[in-house]
């Protein structure tokens, strides 16, 4: 008898467990896709001051990607190329590519609440952690699972733990918050705007808000992505750098 | 002559008060010239056994280039070769393999750019302080991996605390990117906030599995002690001439001349401790001069000279200081021997002390040949004090003498 | 009461050879423990001196919470209340406006952090004194954008005079700051820690390119007379707003140094504890012999009446005269003997001197010029003399007259 018992908690413990990596793991994967490019612009609040950038983005997997900023005019032709797990710049007024130091990676990203690190490590949601349904919510007028994703002991991650909510229809990351290992809510994300970006349905603004300070925000919001589009790795090369259209 | 000495011996003991200043004065001379020299050289040597033992050690190996820009890709090549020579050099006490790497800190609310230092805890244990300058927590007794040492003005900038995760961020010998997630087993706290700020301690184990391979930027060694420095390093030098070999004297040149620099100082203070010893002599002397005319004049009209009544003086004097001097010495040699064994505590006199380890406490040493150096200058300045109240008594004139109230 | 003055005032003039002695005891003990102590001090205050002029000046004008957080965004653009403040006090002779953060500097394929130093390049020269340590090339002008790079980080990028810089940093209000420039000149600083990772440019530069234009991060106040450093610093804090504003002194900006300072202090507090030993001993010596010569007038004073408590104050009256007295001399002597010392300080010899010139400084010992250590020492010989006086004190309240009077 505790054997039956036994094996058919595994059976649905462990199911659980992999619906829950699945349901993450094709959330990803929709925003994703193979490969990208888009248009967003990013604003960053701040207590006394606030800016916007516009930027275009493309990437392939998680592993290469091209961020060429638009505006403002100040920061016009700026360029950041990451392969892999580097960081190159290109500045437009200095003619020379550059490649960020690991000291760079913990610092802010133009300003925002992202780091640079974050543009690198975006895999790492799947890899990291373990992951386990925790109950059901309705954000956005959606039906949404509720995910709870703990550090792998081993994981290079500074958090306690992650509760991250996606809707059940489309498997859009609705709302994330990111725990330290106390219990505080340090971060969080939320999303709205839900609409077609061609055939894909998406949150069209993203918002980051880190709990403990006062006023501070960085909002993204998305103006036009395409999906699979036709690029190569061979793309995302310190020569094209140079080359890309605004 | 003989007559003379015999008065002088006797009118010591007939006003003891009065000799019992000047023995006290000479005395207190040579006790205080005696300390004084040993509490400087025990202040100086202080100060360089602890910045051996908190940081510098007696002698450091690295990459000849290493010091140029202190770049991870220097490290030590062939460290079994290294490790094999200090092993059979017997005047070497303990050594301690390090990596060195600078890299980020993280915590949920913030991230700094840090130093860290990758250990063999029992090898550290040896040669720095580091095991003792914990205010929490403990030093790598977990058998957990990647357990972190972070100082305390750190953890309160990042907002963590004791068995809190934090990642740590640095590049590997290709110039990649490693990161990961640590522990803090125990917090520590030196007398220097910027490098609490700016430094971790882990152990090489954990460090060298993430960059994935055993390097070693920094060899730091203790030998047996301060004298095996020179030999040792000089040994070394030729044993091991492809490394770049320092001492502390090299590393640390303004401890190496600590002792000159103090000499200037030692100089100058003496010599005001012996002319207020002087000045005090001669008043005191002077006072027991003309406490003494009524005597004094005395013997001058009874058909004393007045040569002699200056020898008389000088005499009392010459033995006075006879009978101070090696009380004196013994004195100075007493203090010494206790508190060179028990330690003068600066805390009693400085109350925002808050130094770690050796810091705090002085042990006066001091060399034999100053005890018979002081003792000596002190005798002759009392001397020479003497002969001013001594002319003084010649000038004063018996018949007005004898009839003083 | 005024019968005891007169008395005292009477008894130190009639016997004038004993006064003197006791004066000059006194006098000596105020002369060797200022003295001895103003060395010490004037050994602090030159460490002060070097270390505060090598980068960060006695006293700094910031934004309000900027040495909490020093970010760019925590710069201000400073009133001209303000600098009509600054102007019109003699004490300061110059201020230095800066405008300092951080950057990535790149030159092919190294990166290295930087401390990025946006300065009025003449009155940081008189600051930091900066002419003598340029070993290559020239200042830049005011109004150009060249680079002043210390030698660390020129030799780290094999770069000469010419050769140019890249800069990358976070500006102000997030706006990114990049350029690249090229390097006018080249600086040695004796220091490693600024040797090896600073960057001076002009200030309109610096503001142009952390996009932060006006504004400084800093107001470095320049003091020619650091003795008069707290005076200043509570006149300027009572004319500041202090919400909008803070007004820090080296002691905050250079905590380290305040700490190797105390705990130097405390051995040198030792030290000056032996030297009053002697002299509180020569000090006692003269009461001691004072009051033997004197116990047959006692006897007399008392057998005729005199009340023995009158004798008292009237003995310790004298020795308040002497001692006043003899420190007024005493202060008065020594002081041109400081002067003579803090215009020619002691100086170190070979090597020695050469292990601090390292460091670019002078090798020497002065002496202090402080009025508050000439005060306070003679305070405490005030305080010795009162204490010695207890012995005759005690010798009064046990005197037996007609014994006295045999003496």
């Amino acid at each position: 008898m505790k054997k039956l018992i036994y094996c058919l908690l595994l059976i649905f413990g462990t199911s659980h467990a992999q619906d829950a990596y699945e349901i993450i793991k094709r959330s990803d994967e929709h925003v994703r896709g193979k490969s990208n490019k888009a248009e967003m612009s990013i604003e960053v609040q701040r207590p006394k001051w606030s800016r916007t950038m516009e930027i275009k983005v493309w990437s392939l997997g998680t592993e290469y990607s091209f961020i060429l900023i638009q505006a403002p005019s100040r920061d016009k032709g700026t360029v950041f190329l990451k392969r892999e797990k580097e960081i190159w710049n290109w500045q437009p007024k200095i003619e020379k590519i550059i490649k960020l130091p690991p000291s760079m990676m913990m610092q802010s990203w133009m300003g925002s609440d992202l780091t640079n690190d974050d543009l690198v490590k975006e895999s790492s949601i799947l890899s990291d952690y373990t992951h386990k349904i925790i109950g059901d919510t309705t954000l956005l007028n959606r039906a949404c699972y509720g995910i709870e994703l703990t550090p792998k002991p081993e994981a290079a991650v500074v958090w306690g733990k992650i509760k991250t909510f996606i809707d059940k229809q489309d498997y859009l990351q609705l709302a994330s918050e990111f725990y330290d290992e106390d219990g505080y809510l340090i971060n969080k994300m939320e999303a709205s705007d839900i609409k077609y970006f061609g055939a894909k349905i998406l949150p069209a603004t993203l918002v980051m808000t880190p709990v403990e300070e006062e006023g501070q925000k960085t909002i993204l919001r998305y103006k036009s992505i395409e999906y699979n589009i036709d690029i190569e790795e061979s793309f995302f090369s310190k020569q094209n750098m140079k080359r890309l259209r605004l | 002559m003989k007559t003379t000495i015999k008065i002088a011996w006797r009118n010591i003991w007939r006003t003891p008060m009065r000799s019992f200043l000047v023995i006290g004065s000479i005395v207190m001379g040579i006790w205080a010239g005696i300390f004084v020299i040993a509490f400087s050289y025990g202040l100086n040597k202080q100060r360089t056994l602890s910045s051996i033992k908190n940081s510098i050690s007696h002698i450091q190996i690295h990459h000849p280039e290493y010091d140029k820009d202190y770049d991870s890709k220097y490290f030590l090549e062939n460290p079994d070769l290294i490790k094999t020579e200090l092993e059979t050099n017997a005047n070497i006490k303990a050594f301690a393999f390090r990596s060195l790497l600078n890299g980020m800190i993280s915590s949920p609310v913030k991230s700094n750019g840090v130093r860290i230092i990758g250990i063999n805890k029992n090898q550290e244990k040896e040669v720095t302080g580091i095991h003792s300058g914990l205010v929490e927590g403990n030093y790598f007794e977990s058998k957990r991996k990647n357990q972190i040492l972070i100082g305390e003005a750190l953890s309160k900038k990042l907002k963590v605390k004791l068995r809190s995760k934090i990642v740590l961020t640095f590049q590997d010998t290709d110039n990649n990117i490693v990161a990961g997630a640590f522990r803090v087993c125990g917090i520590f706290k030196t007398q220097y906030t910027k490098y609490d700020e700016g430094t971790v301690f882990i152990q090489n184990s954990d460090l060298q599995r993430l960059i994935k391979s055993k390097e070693f930027h920094q060899v730091a060694l203790l030998c047996n002690s301060l004298d095996d420095v020179d030999s040792t390093y000089h040994n070394l030098k030729t044993n091991l001439n492809d490394y770049e070999v320092k001492d502390w004297k090299t590393i640390s040149p303004e401890l190496a001349y600590a002792d000159e620099i103090m000499e200037t100082w030692l100089f100058l203070i003496m010599i005001i401790i012996m002319l207020a010893l002087i000045f005090g002599i001669i008043n005191t002397m002077l006072m027991a001069v003309f406490e003494r005319r009524r005597e004094l004049g005395m013997l001058m009209a009874i058909g004393m000279n007045k040569s002699k009544v200056f020898f008389l003086i000088l005499t009392e004097t010459f033995f006075l200081s006879l009978i101070g001097a090696p009380m004196g010495m013994f004195l100075g040699a007493l203090t010494i021997k206790l508190t060179s064994e028990t330690g003068i505590n600066l805390a009693i006199v400085g109350e925002g002390l808050q130094s770690v380890g050796l810091g705090n406490v002085i042990y006066p040493v001091i060399e034999t040949k100053f005890y018979i150096f002081i003792s000596v200058m002190v005798f002759i300045f009392t001397l020479i004090a003497a002969i001013y109240p001594s002319r003084k008594a010649l000038k004063l004139k018996p018949t007005e003498a004898i009839r003083t109230i | 009461m005024k019968m005891i003055f007169k008395m005292a005032w009477r008894n130190i003039w009639r016997s004038k050879r004993r006064s003197i002695i006791t004066i000059s005891s006194i006098f000596f003990a105020v002369f060797f423990a200022v003295f001895a102590r103003s060395f010490q001090i004037g050994v602090y205050n030159k460490m002060i001196a070097n270390m505060v002029g090598m980068y960060t000046g006695y006293l700094q004008i910031h934004q309000n919470g900027f040495w909490e957080e020093q970010s760019i965004d925590n710069s201000f653009i400073p009133d001209q209340s303000v600098l009509d403040l600054l102007h019109d006090n003699k004490d300061i002779t110059d201020f230095n406006e800066r405008l300092e953060s951080f950057a990535l500097t790149a030159s092919d394929n190294l990166t290295k952090g930087a401390i990025i130093m946006g300065v009025n390049l003449e009155k940081e020269d008189g600051l930091m004194d900066l002419s003598p340590k340029l070993i290559s090339g020239e200042f830049p002008a005011h109004t150009s954008s060249s680079l002043l790079i210390s030698e660390g980080l020129a030799s780290y990028y094999n770069m000469s005079v010419g050769d140019s810089l890249i800069l990358l940093g976070q500006g102000y209000h997030g706006a990114s700051a990049n350029g690249i420039f090229p390097v006018s000149g080249i600086l040695k600083f004796p220091m490693p820690n600024l040797n090896d990772r600073l960057v001076l440019m002009p200030i309109l530069a610096a503001q142009e390119l952390y996009a932060a234009p006006e504004r400084l991060t800093s107001l470095v106040l320049q003091i020619d007379k650091p003795e008069k450093l707290n005076k200043l610093k509570k006149y300027i804090s009572k004319k500041l707003d202090l919400e909008k504003y803070e007004l820090l002194d080296w002691k905050s900006l250079l905590p380290e140094l305040v700490q190797t300072i105390q705990a130097d202090s405390a051995g040198g507090v030792i030290i000056i504890g032996v030297l009053y030993m002697i002299i509180s001993f020569g000090i006692l010596g003269t009461l001691l012999m004072m009051t033997a010569e004197r116990m047959r007038e006692f006897g007399i004073l008392i057998s005729i009446g005199m009340r023995k408590s009158k004798l008292i104050l009237t003995l310790i009256m004298e020795s308040l005269f002497m001692g006043i007295l003899a420190s007024i001399i005493g202060i008065s002597v020594v002081s041109p003997v400081r002067y003579y010392f803090n215009r020619n300080p002691i100086r170190l010899e070979d090597q020695a001197a050469e292990s601090i010139e390292a460091f670019g400084f002078e090798p020497v010992i002065p002496a202090s010029l402080d009025m508050d250590i000439a005060m306070n020492h003679a305070g405490i010989v005030l305080l010795i003399v009162l204490i010695c006086t207890i012995y005759p004190i005690v010798t009064i309240l046990r005197l037996k007259p007609v014994k006295a009077m045999r003496t």
